[in-house]
Formats: C-alpha cells, structure tokens, sequence
C-alpha cells in the first residue's frame, strides 16, 4: 500500500458516503447505512494497509492524522445519523470528510517510513487517535451549529450538547495521555509548549460552552457561535500552530 | 454575569499594579516549604469560606455559572495571548507569561471558583441523604462525575503549580569512562547530585536512510557511599534511581554511534504523586461523562427528559398511524391520478422543527 493509492481508496469511499447522504436525504435508512458504511470500511482498509507497509501506525505526519479525521468524520456522522435520526448529518460529514481527503490530495506532505525514538512509545496511537475522534465529534457539532444558525428559528436539540460533552471528554483523554507520556520520555507532564497551550485553549473554550449552556438565560446564538469560534481554535491546534510565529524555530516539539 | 466580568477584570487589573510595583512573579520563592503553607492556607481559605457561605451573596454567587463563564473566559482570554506570544522565560510581560500576575491570579480566581463549587456540590449531596428520602435514583453518578471532573482539576492544577519549584530538571553530559557527578540546571548554574554516572557504552541503531532508530546508553550509577548500580537508559524508558529519574536526552550527533558522550536528564518532582492523582480522577472525570445523561444541558429538568420522551414515542406512533392509513388509501386509489405529499418526505423534514 503507498500513497499513490490513495486516491483510488478515497474516490470510491466518497463515492460510497454519497450515495449514503442521497439515501439519508430520501429517507431510505438502510441503504443510508449500508452505503456509508461500505464507504468506512474501504477507506479504512486503506489506512490499515498503510500502517502494515509503513510498519508503524500512519499517525506521524499531519496527512496521516488527516487521514484518520476523514474516517472518524464520517463515523461520527453515522453514529449520529443512527443515533439521532439526522437526515442532514451524512451530506455534512462527506462534505468535511471529502474536504480534508483533497488536502491531502493536493496538499501530500512527504511521507516517510521512520519513527524517531520520542515517538516508539505505546502511548503514542492512542494520545493521536482520541485526539482525532474528538475533533471529529466536535467538527460534527459545529456542523449543527452552522446549521442551526443558518436556521435562526429551530430548537437546538440536546444532542449538540452530547456531541460537545462526548467531544471534550475525548480532548481530555487526548490532553491527559499527552502529558502521561511527556513524563516518560520528556521528563515533565506539562512544559506550555505551544502545542499545549493550545491544547489547553482549546479546552477552556469548550469548557465555557458547557457551562455558558447550563444558564437558564443564556442566548442560543452566541452558544453557537462559541462553537464556531471554539472550533476555530482547535483548527489552530492541529495544525495552525505550524504557521504560528510563537512556534518557530525549534519552540516546540509537535511541529510536524 | 456582568458581576463575574467586573471581579475577573479586577484580578486583571491587580494584576498589573503587582507588575508595575513587585515585578513578575518569582516562583523559585515558593519552593519548600513555602509551597506547602501556601497549600494549606489555600485549602484553609476555601473551609472558611464554605463555613460562612450560608446567607453569603457573594460567596454564593461565586458558586454560580454566572462566576464560572466569565473567569473561564479571562483564563482562556490570557491564555490565547500566551499562544500567540514567542514565549522567552524573560520576565515580560506577554513573552513569559507564566510569571505574568495577571494570569496568576485570574488561574488563582478559577482554582478558588473550583474549591468552593466543590464544597457546594459536597454539602448538597450529604444534605440531600440527611433530610430527603426522595432522592432521583440516579444522581449519584451525577455527582460523581461533577466531583472527578472538578476536583480532579483542582487537585492537578494545585499541585502542578505550587510543585513545580520543587521540580528540578538538570542536563547531565555523560563522558565514556567517566564519573560524572554534576549537572546543569536551565539555568546554567552547577549541581552537584546525590549520585554519579558513568556512561559505559552508547548505543545508536538507525533506520536505512540514517535517521535514527534507538538511542540509549548504558550506564553505572555511584552512590556517595560506594554503591554501584547498572541500568540502561532509553528514550521513553527512564531509569528511577533514589528520588531521580534519569533520562535518555541527547548525544553528540556528529559522531552518531560513536558519540563518546550521552546527554541525559535528571528530574527530581516530588509533587508528582499528587499531580497523578489529579490527572487520574480527571481521566475517570472525562469517562463518566459517558455514563450520565447530561439533565442540566441546557436548563432541562429530569422531568422535562420523561415528558420529551413520552411525547416522542406519542408522534412516532401517530405517524406510523399515518402511513398505515396512507397505504390503505393508496391501495384503494392506486387507478387514479394522485399527487400527494410522500408520507417519507413528510417524515424527514419534520426533524427541523420539533424539540428531541
């Protein structure tokens, strides 16, 4: 398996989440499921091949974590589409899935084989794979909550909040593996590098949203648009620190 | 919430004339045993406080979302300019923002709000047992995982905190062949340690292109009373030695696996313990939010969740009423020309507009 697949895998698997969004969209359950699940399961083939012929998990480099958001994407929309009963969910989640799998299409960072020895720790799948299901989940609330301000007048339903509690709760376990391991291979659990900074910022927003929410007086729309700007920030997390002045020059070990 | 803006913008502010008159924040002045009496002066303040709540305006209102959201907001508010910020450890005032009194004390505030929500949610749950046998048979996994998530911050921000000037972090250059007893502090001051460190044997394995594999080194370790001990240091696998653990850091890339020196670490963090407390509570904070079905999202009672369910059950009911009558009606009429609205589209659109 190699890169150059990759397009293969993605045209069908999108292909696939389509037909799953149009089924959604004409009410038709089963074939919704069906189709994007085949969909999941083709795009994950890819990435299990990928791991098997890099001989180590594809999590090092961001095309690799942009690969696994475009699966959890599209898995979170189908928990929620089952789950909920969402028509909408499955045209959004193939929209942000296919997204992020043109980045790398356009965009292919050089791939390379090594894991440097920081990186040879079994704490190291699951800290990036928890962080890449909780963006996930909160890609798929700021879906809602995009569409619940384009719809000024609809109830907000209590599963944005699920989404949003279910989401943080992943952050933190991604923040807390994080810095379990900083302490076995860096010698502290927290040094504010700004990976972690954001990482924290991140948090704290996501935080204020929960308990802006539980105010019996709070206004919906600015709760939405905390969402927004919440997962803005998280954007700048993944990978807008990259860009960031603040992180040049060696400041900070989780520049890709 | 005004109120709560007006208290954070007032840390802020404090903050600033503490600049302008102390100077940032110097933390190496609270190693032990300051650290510990301020702990205890913090805990103690928060005890008081939880005694004289009752019939208190203010201490109450400082138990409310109305105090929370605005102190989050600064905190995180702080904390976006910190990530923006080239971050230097120079004593300014954006650039080392750790020594900056505002964000002290705005992170001070917080993890005051977090001791005395933590006293309410406590003084509730035992109050309840004592005087209400009607209890929802449920909320005590509620109040669980409010007191995991937040006193399981409270204690990792604490003890992070205030142990972090008994954490020391030194470089130590291991020579082939040599005892070496001394290290460098970050601030490039000698230490002279506990315990020395010969480096016997360096080992380098790299990947075909040259990048490395696994570094790691051999090493004997002295004590002052003549003990020796051997270990082998790797990157993620440091070696616990007396209080110490000694970490594989660098070594002398040019000469590769002929490094004739290692560069460990050696941490000393006695706070750590507690700190896992925290992290661990945090974690089993996090995964309860799994286990309970959030009431308070959103201001909806225990009974409003009863009454949505009921009338959720009620109109799927009725619409499965509905597309029976309309395929009876469709059987009968199947010869005519009909256009009607699809029972199926009905269905979906109807999601947009009802409360779940």
């Amino acid at each position: 398996m190699s890169w150059s697949l990759f397009i293969i895998f993605a045209i069908i698997a999108v292909l696939l989440w389509a037909v799953g969004a149009f089924f959604a969209f004409r009410g038709k359950r089963k074939g919704a499921i069906g189709a994007t699940l085949a969909g999941l399961i083709v795009f994950f083939a890819f990435i299990i091949g990928m791991w098997i012929s890099l001989q180590r998990p594809p999590l090092r480099t961001l095309g690799e974590t942009r690969l696994w958001y475009s699966f959890f994407v599209s898995l979170v929309g189908l928990i929620v589409y089952v789950r909920w009963r969402y028509n909408w969910i499955l045209s959004f989640s193939t929209i942000l899935s296919t997204v992020f799998i043109c980045v790398n299409l356009f965009k292919p960072e050089i791939h390379d084989q090594t894991l440097m020895p920081a990186l040879q720790s079994p704490w190291f799948a699951p800290h990036v794979i928890v962080y890449m299901f909780a963006y996930a989940m909160l890609g798929a609330a700021t879906l809602m909550a995009v569409y619940y301000l384009a719809h000024p007048r609809t109830t907000i339903a209590r599963s944005l909040d699920d989404l949003v509690r279910v989401g943080l709760a992943f952050l933190t376990f991604g923040m807390l593996f994080g810095a379990l391991w900083a302490k076995e291979a860096w010698g502290h659990y927290w040094s504010w590098d700004p990976k972690e900074t954001w990482a924290a910022i991140t948090w704290l927003a996501y935080l204020i949203f929960i308990h802006y929410r539980q105010l019996p007086k709070h206004r919906p729309h600015v709760a939405l648009w905390m969402l927004v700007v919440s997962f803005i920030l998280l954007q700048v997390c993944w990978w807008g620190i990259n860009y960031l002045p603040s992180a040049q020059g060696g400041a900070s070990v989780h520049v890709y | 919430m005004k109120e709560g803006f007006v208290i954070g913008g007032g840390f802020i502010v404090a903050g600033l004339l503490l600049e302008l008159l102390v100077g940032s924040v110097n933390w190496a002045a609270f190693a032990w045993p300051i650290n510990l009496f301020i702990l205890a002066a913090f805990l103690l303040i928060i005890c008081i406080a939880a005694i004289v709540r009752k019939n208190n305006y203010p201490l109450h209102f400082l138990t409310t979302h109305r105090a929370a959201v605005p102190a989050l907001t600064y905190a995180v508010g702080l904390t976006i300019i910190m990530g923006l910020t080239r971050q230097t450890g120079d004593g300014g005032w954006f650039s080392d923002m750790l020594t900056f009194w505002p964000f002290v004390l705005i992170y001070t505030y917080l993890e005051f709000l977090l001791g005395l929500i933590i006293i309410r949610r406590l003084s509730h749950m035992f109050r309840h047992k004592k005087h209400h046998h009607s209890t929802t048979r449920r909320s005590w996994r509620h109040d669980i995982a409010f007191l995991l998530n937040h006193a399981g911050l409270f204690v990792t921000l604490l003890c992070a905190t205030l142990g972090n000037p008994d954490m020391h972090r030194m470089s130590l250059v291991a020579n082939q062949g040599e005892t070496q007893w001394q290290a460098i502090d970050d601030e490039m001051k000698t230490v002279e340690l506990p315990m020395g460190i010969n480096l016997q044997r360096f080992i380098l394995e790299e990947y075909p292109d040259g990048s490395p594999r696994r570094f790691a080194s051999e090493i004997q370790i002295f004590t002052r009373n003549g003990k020796k001990y051997a270990a082998t240091v790797d990157v993620n696998k440091p070696v616990k030695f007396s209080g110490w653990k000694i970490y594989q850091y660098g070594y002398d890339v040019e000469r590769g696996a002929q490094s004739q020196y290692s560069i460990l670490e050696v941490v000393s963090d006695p706070w750590l313990p507690a700190v896992y407390v925290g992290i661990f509570m945090m974690l089993a904070g996090a995964l309860s939010l799994f286990l309970i079905r959030s009431t308070a999202a959103a201001g909806i009672s225990r009974e409003e969740l009863e009454r949505e369910r009921k009338a959720r059950e009620a109109k799927k009911a009725r619409e499965a009423e509905k597309r029976k009558l309309a395929e009876e009606f469709r059987g009968e009429h199947h010869h005519h020309h009909h256009h009607h609205r699809h029972g199926g589209d009905s269905d979906s659109h109807s999601h947009y507009h009802t409360e779940r």
